[in-house]
């Protein structure tokens, strides 16, 4: 794994991607091609300056925390080098996070692309700090990213405050994961978290 | 109505109608009037001079009477046909009004004279009012329509030719003289009354049926549709069961039935129905009523989710459609051709004249439908949009073959410039549209210090933008959908909040307004029309209808979801098939077929049916059908914030992650187009403080858990001590206490409350009490509303003095006595301040309340902790705003409550106060500590049954 990736993709790896994310082995292709040319150090993984040189994803609001959201994904297969622990992310976390986005198609199951993963990874979105619950700050600093000037401070507060008041059921401070999917419940995440591409 | 004696005696009234310039024109005597109607009446056996004359004759009559004369509505001249003036020749100074002192009228006064000797004729009786009506505008030419009756004494002055015996009865006139006019004008004449009217004189009394006489019909079926509305939707077994359309179709045909059996069996020849009996012209149509039912279902489209399904929709609107039309005309030339139908003889031009109005669904039938049933958005989007869209399609398409359908011979060429005809008609009208809509943003970014043409502007760019498409020959409701569309999205943000109300409910009153007119010609022509029935023909129009429609359905499906994210399911594909309700504009256009198509009068008929047949019977049983196949319905849970902050975080998640891939995708071209939007188009068409949605949304929910606030303790306690005087003959069971008070609490904040003060707010307090706080609550009222158990805190506590019911009483009644709850349920809410319904005012006041119970927390600080002395240092007197209402309450409550019921009371304020620390960083914790002492072991939560929301629990009161 990881450096000792050669950069032609091995069969076996592609058949134990296919298995782990459901993709076609084109699509892996493609995604390899994508990979190997955001990497480049060719080192077989990628850093956080290799996501953002990306200029768009450098200027998008929460690229931070898509880039983020690559490297906190895998937690085991990271730490096969402690030192690098989450600095960067292999062509299989790679796919495996791409994955999420996959469509949901009704007579093919998979893990990683049901609703629940897709809220998932919106959920980590907010959840700066990675502890597993959205705070009202967390939602705060979310607002502050994606709305501009248009709102004041006072009031990013108040909806900060009324989003948590009505997402907070069990009034603890703080949305959990559970309560983050009630919330949206009825969102057509199926439909907004996949990309046609991926199909 | 048609009958075989029908061709001459239509002209002979037909003529009726042109000598009316004659008269007004020669302003001469009687006798010569006479003579050149003699004239005209000699010309009548030459058929076609007639025909020509009438033909001509609105032309002239346009220029010089339709404007002015309130009997002239609507007007529809083929402005081909150049005007004639030497057979009748023009009075320029012909008067616009019935001006009884006008000595301008003296050609008027003779008429009556006329009259007046015709009434001494054996034949008086007959009607002077029969021309009129054989002027059924579609018959007279197909160029010509009125919608509203001319002038009746033009008719009048023609009664000397028309007293023809043996040709009406009389027995037809009589009974509707006395439907028409109250009994105490009344003459041998039925038409009387007109005539004195006009009589030189002043009349300080007179009956003017025969100007109002149709606006009076007309507004009169409107407010009973409404009523009749009214009424339904108060069955709610009914209308959750029934469509709309089908109470306006009932209420058109019994409309319908009452003209006709009022008006005369045999072709409403008298002066009565003769008036109040309405034209539906092309005219009328097209320009009045039409627009409205559109432009509302535009702005009711922008929506995310409608731009979401852009694709497919286009896809079924316009391939679909054009695939409906022709394989059902097709189909029906081909059965006609083979025989497979009867004896009828179809050309393949009419058939697809016919197909292709066949093939229009209709908007509003399937808008009512679809929300009643609550299918989820997606679902609803395709539907409603591709009815509406398809509109734009079936009118275009109908009226290029009609006009085909006029060459008498086609050439390819002719195919291939009506293909391109179609995309520049479609194309030209959204450009059109564009221009107006953008037009409309520009004009309303000005319009801050003049709210008041804000409506205005909106409303009339609009109607603007179809006018125009229309002038241009392009397609109007495609213009008036895209300029709907782009006002939507450029223009609302500019207009002020009231304005944006009167849109929205000028544009919908005026589309149910619409509908109901057209439903009730629809009745009408049901019961009057002489139908041309063809089993053959029309059963096999309902079986390919229905066919066309779900096999193109099902052939397109899966074209758009090779495409789609999410794939239609076969269940709503079957829906969206079903859901192809024919209605009002279906009807329109075959009812404005030209009169001398062959088969108009069948093609009526089979229009009819099926429209009665999508509306009753697939109107009905869509609602089952959606149920059985299991469609995801939509959530009738209000937005939340979260959701909408997370649409954002979501679209912005998938343009990064589309970026990663590198792959240019939907998330990343809309992220493009709307920063593109964000950085021009905002900027150059809308003020610059335009709001984020997320801010209106997060307003909108503010005011109304504000409201529900304001309302929401008083209902509250209303319904617990309800509880408690329900749960009295438990009150030795302290076990069954709880359970009952637990069944009321969930009660209220289930949105159960059926108390009338609680009218208007009741769903949006339910709303956002929601299901989130029935623990919180549930626990905090059994402590507190359940002395026995808890009674250490109080003094009077367990038992006490008075029981439950007396308690219950006195506080209710202290509440409803409660000055402010009186003026609150007394009040006419829209005769309040217009500030207290204005979002900034109340926030402000709330920050200055913020400030006083700051300070009040400060001395509460100094005075030292302890339960007791946090109530009592809470003064009533400084309550911000209402200090006597304060008193009032505690002086009418105080001292006959149970002392927990005022804890509770005052808790509200200091849930606010713990609001205000939270947000000042004071922990909680040990404000909760100051204020209860006692707060690890007490159990009463910090956030009581009184106060629904931290933030805003102090505005109970204020």
């Amino acid at each position: 794994m990881g450096n000792k990736h050669s950069l032609m993709l091995q069969d076996s790896d592609i058949k134990s991607i296919q298995a782990d994310t459901g993709f076609s082995a084109s699509q892996i292709e493609r995604l390899y091609s994508r990979f190997t040319s955001l990497d480049k150090g060719n080192s077989g993984s990628l850093s956080r300056e290799d996501f953002l040189r990306i200029p768009e994803l450098a200027i998008n609001p929460l690229g931070d925390r898509i880039v983020h959201a690559f490297f906190q994904d895998n937690t085991t297969s990271a730490r096969r080098a402690p030192h690098t622990s989450d600095c960067w992310v292999n062509f299989k976390q790679f796919v495996r996070v791409l994955a999420h986005f996959r469509p949901i198609k009704r007579n093919q199951e998979n893990k990683l692309n049901s609703r629940e993963e897709k809220l998932r990874f919106a959920f980590k979105m907010y959840d700066l700090d990675d502890d597993g619950s959205i705070t009202r700050d967390e939602v705060l600093a979310v607002l502050h990213m994606m709305v501009g000037e248009n709102i004041s401070e006072d009031q990013l507060i108040s909806i900060a405050e009324r989003t948590m008041l009505e997402a907070d059921v069990d009034n603890n401070q703080m949305i959990t994961f559970q309560e983050f999917c009630t919330i949206l419940e009825r969102t057509d995440v199926e439909q907004k978290m996949s990309i046609k591409f991926l199909k | 109505m048609v009958s075989h004696e029908w061709p001459l005696k239509r002209r002979r009234r037909n003529l009726g109608i042109a000598p009316d310039n004659v008269n007004i024109n020669a302003s001469t005597t009687p006798e010569a009037e006479r003579t050149s109607i003699n004239n005209d009446t000699n010309k009548t056996d030459d058929d076609d001079s007639v025909r020509e004359q009438i033909a001509l004759f609105p032309e002239s009559s346009k220029n010089e009477d339709v404007k002015d004369s309130p009997n002239f509505e609507y007007m529809f001249v083929d402005p081909e046909k150049p005007p004639i003036s030497e057979d009748f020749p023009i009075d320029e100074a012909a008067p616009a009004d019935f001006n009884i002192k006008d000595p301008a009228l003296d050609s008027r006064g003779h008429d009556y004279d006329n009259i007046a000797s015709v009434k001494d004729l054996p034949e008086d009786k007959i009607s002077p009012q029969q021309p009129q009506e054989a002027i059924p505008a579609d018959e007279v030419h197909p160029e010509v329509h009125l919608l509203l009756q001319p002038k009746s004494d033009a008719a009048a002055e023609l009664s000397p030719q028309e007293t023809i015996p043996g040709e009406l009865e009389a027995s037809n006139v009589k009974p509707d003289v006395i439907i028409v006019q109250p009994g105490d004008i009344v003459d041998d004449d039925p038409c009387a009354h007109y005539h004195h009217e006009h009589e030189p004189g002043v009349y300080v009394a007179s009956l003017r049926w025969y100007e109002v006489g149709v606006y009076f019909t007309i507004t009169a079926f409107v407010i009973f549709a409404g009523l009749g509305k009214l009424v339904f939707h108060k069955m709610h077994w009914l209308s959750s069961r029934v469509p709309e359309s089908c109470l306006l179709i009932v209420l058109g045909v019994l409309m319908g039935l009452l003209v006709h059996y009022s008006g005369g069996a045999e072709g409403d020849t008298d002066c009565a129905s003769a008036v109040t009996f309405p034209r539906f012209t092309s005219q009328a149509f097209f320009m009045v009523l039409l627009p409205p039912i559109i432009l509302e279902s535009a702005y009711s489209l922008h929506d995310r989710c409608f731009f979401d399904n852009l694709g497919t929709v286009l896809v079924f609107a316009v391939f679909g459609t054009l695939m409906n039309a022709f394989f059902i005309g097709v189909c029906l030339w081909g059965l006609a051709t083979s025989g497979g139908m009867g004896e009828i003889t179809l050309t393949l031009k009419e058939s697809l004249v016919f197909s292709s109005l066949i093939s229009a669904v209709d908007p509003v039938a399937v808008l009512s439908i679809f929300q009643e049933i609550g299918v989820n958005s997606g679902l609803y989007f395709l539907v409603f949009g591709e009815s509406l869209l398809n509109d734009g399609v079936t009118v275009v398409l109908y009226n290029m073959l009609s006009a085909v359908m006029k060459m008498s011979t086609v050439t390819a060429t002719d195919y291939v410039l009506s293909v391109v005809a179609f995309f520049v008609v479609v194309i030209g009208g959204s450009i059109i549209g564009l221009f107006f809509g953008i037009l409309t943003a520009f004009f309303t970014k000005f319009t801050g210090t003049v709210r008041v043409v804000e409506p205005l502007a909106v409303l009339g760019f609009a109607y603007l933008a179809y006018i125009t498409a229309e002038v241009f020959h392009f397609s109007g409701i495609i213009s008036l959908i895209v300029a709907g569309l782009t006002q939507a999205q450029y223009a609302y943000p500019n207009i002020s909040q009231k304005s944006y109300t009167t849109v929205k409910y000028f544009i919908k009153m005026a589309s149910a307004t619409s509908d109901t007119i057209i439903f009730m010609f629809l009745g009408m022509v049901l019961v009057h029309e002489q139908h041309a029935w063809q089993t053959g023909f029309i059963v096999w129009t309902l079986v390919l209808c229905f066919i066309a429609r779900v096999m193109i359905t099902l052939l397109l499906a899966p074209i758009t979801n090779h495409y789609r994210l999410n794939p239609i399911g076969i269940a709503e594909q079957l829906i969206l098939a079903y859901g192809g309700l024919r209605g009002a504009v279906a009807f329109s256009l075959v009812k404005l077929l030209p009169s001398e198509f062959e088969h108009k009068e069948l093609f009526i008929t089979a229009t009819l049916a099926v429209i009665l047949f999508t509306v009753f019977v697939q109107g009905i049983t869509v609602g089952p059908l959606v149920n059985f196949l299991k469609v995801a319905m939509k959530s009738k849970r209000p937005r939340q914030l979260l959701e909408e902050v997370n649409l954002k975080v979501v679209d912005t998640m998938m343009a990064g992650i589309e970026e990663v891939i590198g792959q240019i995708g939907d998330n990343k071209v809309r992220a493009y187009l709307k920063a593109v939007n964000d950085k021009y188009f905002m900027k150059w068409f809308t003020i610059p403080t335009k709001e984020d949605p997320l801010k209106k949304l997060y307003e909108k929910i503010a005011i109304t858990e504000h409201y529900a606030n304001l309302y929401g303790p008083s209902i509250i306690i209303e319904k617990t001590m309800q509880a408690l005087s329900v749960s009295r003959q438990n009150v030795n069971d302290g076990e069954s206490i709880y359970e009952s008070q637990r069944g009321s609490q969930d009660n209220i904040v289930s949105g159960e409350l059926d108390i009338p003060m609680n009218s208007y707010l009741g769903s949006s307090l339910h709303v956002h009490r929601g299901s989130r706080s029935s623990q919180r609550r549930r626990s905090s009222a059994r402590h507190s509303l359940a002395p026995s158990s808890t009674g250490s805190r109080t003094s009077k506590g367990s038992g006490g003095a008075y029981s439950r019911e007396e308690d219950a009483k006195i506080l209710l009644k202290a509440i409803n006595n409660n000055a402010f709850n009186k003026l609150h349920y007394t009040c006419n809410k829209n005769l309040l301040d217009e500030d207290d319904q204005d979002m900034m005012k109340h926030m402000d006041r709330r920050r200055d309340h913020a400030k006083r119970l700051a300070r009040l927390a400060a001395e509460a600080d100094h005075a030292g902790g302890g339960q007791g002395q946090y109530v009592s240092s809470h003064r009533p007197s400084d309550y911000h705003g209402l200090p006597e209402l304060y008193e009032d309450f505690h002086r009418d409550v105080s001292d006959d409550v149970p002392e927990d019921v005022m804890v509770l009371v005052d808790t509200r304020n200091l849930d606010a106060i713990m609001n205000f620390h939270k947000r000042h960083n004071i922990r909680k914790q040990s404000l909760r500590q100051r204020s209860y002492g006692d707060a690890s072991t007490d159990p009463v939560s910090p956030d009581p049954l009184l106060s629904s929301t931290p933030e805003s629990g102090h505005n109970n009161l204020a």
